[in-house]
């Protein structure tokens, strides 16, 4: 594994040691047990107002045990540097929990996990003073473009480790480190509040394009203050690589192995059909080298692989955890991931998306009326499960005749993902982008939206 | 002074800095889950750290920790970070001139107890909190063929807080909080609707019992939601029942009068300037920590500031703002004890307590009349704002034709532009009622805040209507 030093901020030694709570767990006479550590530092550095309004260094640590007493599984989280007591939480919690009709992650399963680079010496090394110029050179060139615009930059360096071992005798660890850079503006104008947001992040300070994302966000800019004329009814629809995560909520939905588990996914006994237009190519890869959301197993330990979801518009399975694949009769994806202290539970890793034949200087034409949608806010609000992704338009543009003409300004856009991904699929870009839901993307070209304008 | 209080004092009086503030937090939670019958996860969680904030010449430090023995090694490395964050240290003038003033507000000694509740949750075995979830699963699962799936959920947390800071103030505080759903999906045919009863209070488990009617109310309305159709798109006059003012009110106004939105930003603060007409005489609206048994009941915010009641709209004019004590030094208003943070590793920022619009006089029949073609909507599935945009989701909404309410439609998004949706507020009723449920704030990264609205019937003559197509 991966194991480069963190000198800009040290990570203590582990506090609580994770095979005394697997010695205690064993002695309570627990029949498996599994302790998860993130142990992580962040160096936030936040400009508001166009001024530097905070430096900050934040130390996480969260161990969380999961073990099974009684047939039953218990689960108990703590952030207590030396709190033993978490193994008596998680065995009373077992005394009402679900049945451990699955096991833990045996070695089998760890076995052959890649040794995926994902951590930056050059990141962690930088001095935090470095981050403050690279946020004040993005701050400067928005004051300068539009002074009116009330820019705010935040930067946020991630250096932690997961380690993970159970029971069964595994012992799993990385270390990653991640770096996310966010630049919004703030236009207020005599009818209205106008706002413009990109985002860029990457696990190596060298894949972050500092240039890129200051060059898209003083072209969004320079957009925002014309307002467009939008009008209700159908549209064509451009996704941006950054909007494609919202046309995907309905499909990230339907493969989450939770779904198959208790049977209402609408892909359920789809797995080699024909769900979505031949075009359309996803894999699910954690192996990628300094991949956002990379990492050589899951939060199970199980060892991680690409997986392939979509070949060609068929449907190849849906994404499981230990427990959902158990209920499924099948080996686990190495897809069970933890949000926070939860309990691990089926999840996605970096979506990659095959790029299709549009050329980016093509694209607007083939638009040519219709809408350009960069951010959507309260998609995943509605009945995800049926393909709703329906929200308000926060960053779009109206084109016309394959030009771009203007923002739009409180529309609702309206899609089913799973009708337009099936049969009004008009293009895909060739150029690709990551956006900040850790999915590689092209530009996607849909028919068939609702606009409501106001 | 106890041993944690001289021990953070010391911490404090020996770093030079303009202010310093220490917090430490020490939570304990439980959480259950069911799907269907089945206990998804019974979990308890120990969440235990502190922070250190430092102002140093106009630059801010924050620090967060996990183990509190680290605190003087973390009131150091708070101030050198206050330090290489002054902007007269890094040879950069202060934005107009002047550095970060903190409003003055007094040294304040206190302990606060967790207001008393009818039924600490604390008290409860762990067995009666799933028995009780379970009850509630199983009146959905057995309640018809078409309720597909059901999820319940229950939560609640007790949390003691210190907060020091260098003038003087030490307080130690309780909070509990306790919420929870019962959130089901019919389907038939490939269509599915989701519907949810909901729960929540300050602790009070009472709250969480007796829902046996609400549980059964949310299944008839998915399979009768299977039944409905969409709206029609576009511009309409819309009643809300007190369920859904309070989302709305939250979303549409509450985050936009949080005072960090303006006091960096003349443009905006010009826009926001107080007295400034933003609705009808009748319109009051107005944030407060003081309503105990709520969600968003609080003592004191995370600067040590009394939460009082603010009133943000007075008789339709910007009276207040949300603030916190960086907001108001610089915009020269009062703290109002709205600084809050989710945890000990976040710097508190101005949010939300309990937000409500005052009730006015109208009935509901009297909003409803005069309405020729419009959409009666209750209570929220969710919401979300950026700027002066809003949307939000009803749980139910009804067509209304001349006055009369008429039948169930499906699928419907709601979305405004504030100072618009504001003005077109037209009748505001008698009947106010407040309600929690297990949803949370989230703003900065700051996800899952307790926070607590309510409000009364109102009509706003247009709003935009997200329809689906059937």
């Amino acid at each position: 594994m991966t194991r480069a030093r963190l000198t800009s901020r040290s990570l203590r030694p582990a506090p609580i040691d994770p095979k005394r709570l697997l010695t205690a767990a064993a002695a309570a006479g627990c029949r498996e047990a599994e302790v998860f550590v993130d142990r992580h530092t962040q160096t936030p550095v936040t400009f508001e107002n166009g001024e530097l309004a905070m430096l900050e260094a934040t130390d996480g640590f969260l161990l969380s045990l999961r073990l099974v007493s009684g047939g039953r599984v218990g689960f108990a989280t703590t952030s207590r540097p030396d709190d033993y007591a978490v193994v008596e939480r998680a065995v009373r919690a077992a005394a009402y929990g679900p049945p451990g009709d699955f096991s833990f992650a045996s070695p089998d399963l760890a076995a052959g996990a890649r040794d995926v680079p994902l951590n930056d010496s050059t990141l962690e090394e930088l001095p935090t003073a470095r981050l403050v110029d690279l946020g004040q050179e993005l701050v400067d060139a928005s004051l300068a473009r539009d002074a009116g615009a009330n820019v705010s930059v935040r930067l946020q360096r991630w250096m932690g480790e997961m380690r993970l071992a159970n029971s069964n005798g595994v012992d799993v660890s990385f270390r990653r480190t991640f770096l996310a850079v966010q630049m919004s503006g703030e236009i207020v104008e005599p009818d209205g509040i106008v706002r413009v947001f990109r985002g860029e992040a990457a696990n190596r300070l060298r894949d972050l394009d500092f240039a890129r994302l200051k060059d898209d966000y003083l072209a969004d800019l320079g957009l925002a203050r014309t307002r467009a004329p939008a009008t209700s009814g159908p549209c064509r629809v451009l996704f941006d690589p950054s909007a494609v995560p919202d046309l995907l909520l309905p499909v990230s939905a339907a493969v989450s192995g939770q779904a198959f588990a208790r049977g209402v996914s609408p892909w359920l006994g789809s797995t080699g059909r024909q769900v979505a237009d031949p075009h359309l190519t996803l894999v699910d890869d954690a192996t990628l080298p300094y991949g956002p959301a990379s990492a050589p197993c899951d939060d199970e330990g199980v060892a991680t692989r690409p997986t392939a979801i979509l070949e060609e518009g068929v449907f190849r399975g849906p994404l499981t955890d230990l427990r959902a694949a158990a209920k499924l009769g099948r080996p686990p994806s190495g897809h069970g991931y933890r949000r926070g202290g939860n309990p691990p539970g089926p999840g996605r890793s970096n979506w990659i998306l095959a790029p299709g034949t549009i050329a980016p200087d093509r694209l607007l034409a083939e638009l040519g009326d219709g809408v350009l949608v960069r951010l959507l806010m309260g998609s995943g609000s509605g009945n995800v499960l049926a393909g709703e992704v329906s929200g308000a338009v926060l960053i779009g543009y109206l084109a016309r005749g394959g030009e771009l003409v203007g923002r739009l300004r409180d529309c609702l856009l309206r899609v089913n993902a799973f009708e337009v991904l099936r049969g009004r699929l008009l293009g895909l870009g060739t150029e690709r982008r990551w956006n900040l839901s850790n999915c590689l993307a092209p530009p996607i070209l849909v028919d068939g939206a609702d606009l409501t304008a106001r | 002074m106890g041993r944690a209080e001289s021990f953070i004092t010391e911490c404090l009086r020996r770093k030079t800095a303009d202010y310093l503030e220490v917090r430490l937090e020490d939570s304990q939670s439980t959480r259950v889950t069911l799907r269907g019958l089945n206990v998804d996860s019974v979990s308890e969680t120990v969440l235990a750290g502190g922070c250190v904030r430092a102002l140093v010449d106009g630059g801010w430090g924050f620090v967060s920790f996990n183990d509190p023995k680290t605190l003087e090694a973390k009131v150091a490395e708070a101030v050198a970070l206050g330090r290489a964050a002054s902007p007269r240290r890094r040879g950069r003038a202060p934005a107009g001139g002047e550095s970060v003033r903190l409003a003055p507000c007094p040294a304040v000694r206190a302990g606060v107890s967790a207001p008393a509740v009818g039924k600490d949750a604390r008290s409860i075995p762990l067995a009666a909190k799933v028995d009780l979830v379970r009850g509630y699963a199983k009146l959905a699962v057995e309640s018809g063929p078409l309720i597909k799936t059901v999820q319940a959920t229950y939560f609640d947390r007790s949390t003691r807080l210190t907060f020091a800071n260098s003038e003087g103030t030490f307080i130690t505080q309780e909070h509990l909080d306790l919420a929870g759903s019962v959130g089901v999906v019919a389907g038939r045919n490939g269509l599915t609707q989701f519907q949810a009863c909901t729960f929540g209070s300050a602790g009070d488990y009472a709250a969480a019992e007796g829902l046996d009617g609400e549980v059964r109310e949310t299944c008839d309305l998915a399979r009768n939601l299977l039944d409905a159709p969409p709206p029609e798109g576009g511009e309409q006059t819309v009643v809300l029942d007190p369920g859904l003012t309070g989302i709305f009110i939250h979303e549409a106004f509450g985050h936009l009068s949080e005072a960090d939105n303006v006091s960096g930003n003349p443009r905006l603060a010009e826009h926001m300037c107080l007295g400034r007409v933003l609705g009808g005489p009748e319109l009051n609206v107005y944030d407060t920590g003081e309503l105990d048994g709520v969600r968003g009941c609080l003592g004191y915010d995370d600067e040590g500031v009394a939460a009082r009641r603010v009133d943000i709209i007075r008789e339709g004019r910007l009276v207040g703002r949300l603030h916190s004590r960086g907001t108001a030094g610089r915009l020269g208003e009062s703290p109002t004890g709205n600084a809050r943070a989710i945890t000990y590793r976040y710097p508190p920022i101005p949010r939300m307590r309990t937000t409500c619009v005052a009730p006015g006089e109208a009935t509901l029949e009297e909003l409803l009349r005069g309405v020729s073609r419009g959409l009666y909507a209750r209570r929220a599935l969710g919401g979300n704002t950026s700027g002066e945009t809003f949307t939000f989701r009803p749980a139910e909404a009804y067509l209304i034709q001349d006055g009369r309410l008429g039948k169930l439609v499906r699928d419907v998004v709601l979305s405004g532009n504030v100072f618009d949706t504001l003005r077109d507020i037209d009748g505001i009723g008698r009947d106010f009622v407040l309600r929690d449920g297990p949803g949370g704030c989230g703003k900065g990264g700051q996800v899952g805040l307790a926070v607590s609205s309510g409000g009364p019937s109102l009509r706003v003559s247009r709003l935009t209507v997200g329809g689906a197509r059937s």
